[in-house]
């Protein structure tokens, strides 16, 4: 699971990554150190918030792309959890959402993976 | 009075300050601060009623202020207009500001900041090129001295108006930036990469491949021989979406995002 976060941090403009679960719990998190984790977890939680306002108004919407403060933020509803990118207003949007697939598709078919989302799922508040 | 808010317009945008005054139906005065410039923008009760910076009033000292991208700002609340030279209801008035402001992204591309100075390139474009009268007015404008803002004040035209249209000259290949800015010309992407998409995409689609390509071309406004790098990725997505497959999408993807990232 980390190496995939690691690899979509690798595309430019990327800062950091992590999964949460449904209640803004962080699960895995490749963050830099200048991110603490009240600062992710007060981010987490802001996007569970939003996708389950989302939800409501927006049946299907997996997707975020919000700003949080200087950053801007891809967040993903993974449904078992919710994968949460911060990067740098400049980044390039598609090329993120590409990268984040490949890794999302693989994700898929990994066994192991399926096994840690499924062992951490919560019911969304 | 308290002042409740106070930052910098690089981190939050005038646009995003008005809607969140505006939604929050707040009453008091926007000072708008960049270097020695100042304006000002009055709500009362979440609509925008008053604004000024120097000589511009009304909506289109709005529209002027909205293109700074760099300055301070402060709202004091319970101050009232002075005046009303705002009519307009705030929504459309914050839904052209909200179309205005996605452009200003292309245009910061080209365009350092409304103080940039552009000079008329001597080699010009390859292109025959048509200038509507206005455009033909700001290029007569430009001398490699005057900056984008004193253009609109020589001509009396709304700044983000002449940034526009020097934009499309600079990006035409008519001019240069004299200051400031890095790349006056946009990054053009390698025909590699239409080769290594043409041909990744093919081996998905078949045959009709390149069609969908140049169809998506042509959608996003751009041209095959001037496609800016910047929305070479947006194109690479706009096309794998039409792959039904979602195991094959995901591969086409992987593959071509090695080649935007350049391994």
């Amino acid at each position: 699971m980390k190496a995939g976060l690691q690899e979509i941090n690798e595309t430019t403009g990327v800062w950091g990554s992590m999964l949460c679960n449904n209640q803004g719990e962080i699960i895995e998190n490749l963050s830099p150190p200048a991110l603490n984790k009240p600062s992710l977890e007060n981010i987490s939680r802001h996007v569970v918030e939003l996708l389950s306002g989302t939800a409501e108004n927006l049946a299907g919407l997996k997707e975020v792309v919000f700003h949080f403060r200087d950053r801007k933020v891809l967040a993903l509803d993974l449904k078992q959890a919710v994968l949460i990118v911060i990067c740098t207003p400049s980044v390039d949007i598609p090329l993120l959402r590409m990268s984040v697939n490949v890794v999302l598709a693989r994700w898929e078919d990994d066994a192991a993976v399926q096994k840690q989302l499924k062992a951490q799922f919560v019911e969304r508040l | 009075m308290v002042e409740v808010l106070r930052g910098n317009l690089a981190q939050l945008s005038l646009l995003d300050i008005l809607r969140m005054l505006s939604s929050g139906s707040r009453t008091g005065r926007l000072d708008v601060r960049q270097g020695v410039k100042t304006g000002e923008v009055y709500l009362q009760r979440g609509s925008i009623v008053h604004a000024a910076t120097g000589a511009q009033m009304g909506e289109k000292g709005v529209f002027t202020l909205m293109g700074w991208l760099e300055g301070e700002f402060s709202f004091t609340p319970e101050v009232e207009a002075p005046e009303r030279s705002i009519e307009t209801p705030t929504e459309q008035l914050l839904l052209e500001a909200s179309r205005q402001a996605a452009q200003w992204e292309d245009i910061k591309d080209v365009i350092s900041s409304i103080d940039a100075v552009f000079n008329i390139n001597p080699s010009g474009s390859t292109n025959t090129i048509s200038l509507k009268p206005i455009e033909w007015q700001v290029l007569a404008q430009i001398d490699g001295e005057k900056s984008v803002a004193e253009i609109a004040g020589v001509l009396n035209l709304h700044e983000f108006e002449v940034a526009r249209i020097v934009y499309s000259l600079a990006t035409a290949g008519l001019l240069y930036e004299v200051t400031g800015v890095k790349r006056t010309f946009k990054e053009i992407v390698e025909e590699n990469f239409f080769e290594q998409l043409t041909e990744n995409f093919t081996e998905v689609m078949g045959p009709i491949g390149p069609v969908i390509i140049e169809d998506e071309i042509k959608m996003m406004g751009e041209a095959r021989d001037a496609f800016p790098q910047s929305k070479a990725a947006e194109l690479v997505e706009r096309v794998s979406l039409e792959i039904a497959d979602g195991a094959k999408r995901a591969e086409f993807q992987k593959k071509m995002v090695q080649v935007l990232k350049g391994s």
